[in-house]
């Protein structure tokens, strides 16, 4: 008996040990892009923080009507979701798409980002507004362009009501938070200026149609913002969920070790005895 | 001579920071130059040829939409592309 379990135990040692190999592996491999990523998501911050003062100086304005403001009459919405490319990050994926199918009823268009989103979206029969977006890693500023045109003009059409971005905000390293945000109508509200309205604040063109020049660039810079911090954080959580992965095959390994030696050496018990037994005779 | 803080920026990445002493951009309206001491200002940029003077040298670029901002004697240009021409 001792012996075929020791053989068992063996070769579980050994294939433990070769999952072991693939998941550290993945860590170094998600550490090193989690790196790229960051850096790529922090040069898009100034753009993000200069592009929502300029917002916020044009909502200042209390006159200003623009359809951007003012919920669209159709009931339908447009949700856009960001999620990763690949599985094996923890809940990364999970956490979006939980946040996402809250939203997602019989009237909703989704645009997907990332492998994921794409398959499981399609796979649902859902609505999508494009297809295209498989790598979040590879999506442009272009990329970005193209869709907040494409969203600004069914939005401004009154195909949806309200544009929803469903995304992960990149806290730290070890946090990672899914959210959802509404792109369309744009909430004055949100941008309030911590000043008061600077009145000398010259626009051309006036207000509004300044707004309707700038929104393309805003909503473009707030998805590329988006996509650069979910790589960000898909990278963080798949490097964390294989880091546990390590640290829970080394303590497999250790427990395996020690069953291996106990049954070891219980066999050597086992065969003494059973030759003093046969000397004693 | 008199300069002024300016800041390019692109959603890629922060292309410029310093002083500089004057800068044309195109708007959607036209060309629009930008002194020292200029009033709180806001306009979209259209697709053209943006001229940055700083250090004393005229440094032209390719720029394509976006926003232009002067706040407080500080100007942003927020752009969707910016590329010098002179390959700086």
């Amino acid at each position: 008996m001792a012996g075929a379990s020791m053989k068992d135990i063996k070769l579980r040692i050994r294939s433990v040990e070769s999952t072991k190999q693939i998941t550290s592996a993945m860590q170094l491999v998600a550490g090193s892009k989690l790196r790229r990523a960051r850096q790529r998501m922090e040069d898009t911050r100034p753009y993000m923080n200069a592009a929502r003062e300029v917002i916020a100086d044009i909502a200042a304005h209390k006159d200003v009507i623009s359809p951007f403001f003012r919920k669209q009459e159709s009931a339908a919405r447009c949700v856009v979701v960001i999620a990763g490319d690949r599985g094996l990050a923890g809940h990364y994926n999970a956490a979006v798409f939980n946040l996402a199918d809250g939203l997602i009823g019989d009237d909703t268009q989704v645009l997907p980002i990332g492998k994921k989103a794409v398959d499981r979206y399609a796979r649902r029969g859902a609505k999508l507004v494009s297809d295209v977006y498989l790598k979040v890693e590879r999506v442009s500023s272009y990329d970005c362009r193209n869709m907040a045109e494409r969203l600004i003009e069914c939005f401004l059409h009154g195909d949806y009501g309200e544009v929803t971005l469903v995304a992960t905000t990149f806290e730290s390293a070890m946090t990672q938070t899914a959210f959802t945000t509404t792109l369309l109508p744009v909430t004055p509200a949100e941008f309030e200026p911590s000043e008061k309205p600077r009145t000398q604040l010259l626009m051309e063109p006036g207000p509004a149609a300044l707004l309707n020049a700038v929104m393309p660039d805003y909503l473009a810079g707030v998805l590329y913002g988006a996509a650069c911090d979910a790589v960000a954080c898909e990278m963080a959580a798949r490097r964390n969920a294989m880091d546990s992965a390590t640290k829970n095959a080394e303590q497999m390994i250790s427990d395996l070790s020690l069953s291996y030696n106990r049954a070891r050496q219980g066999s050597i018990t086992q065969e003494i005895t059973e030759i003093v037994a046969g000397a004693e005779q | 001579m008199a300069s002024f803080h300016l800041k390019i920026v692109t959603p890629e990445s922060l292309v410029y920071e310093g002083e500089a002493e004057r800068i044309v951009v195109r708007t959607v309206q036209g060309d629009v130059c930008i002194l020292p001491r200029h009033i709180d200002y806001l306009s979209a940029l259209g697709d053209g040829e943006a001229r940055v003077t700083y250090d004393g040298h005229v440094h032209k670029a390719h720029c394509v939409g976006g926003m232009l901002h002067v706040a407080g004697g500080k100007v942003e240009v927020l752009s969707t592309k910016f590329e010098w021409m002179d390959g700086e």
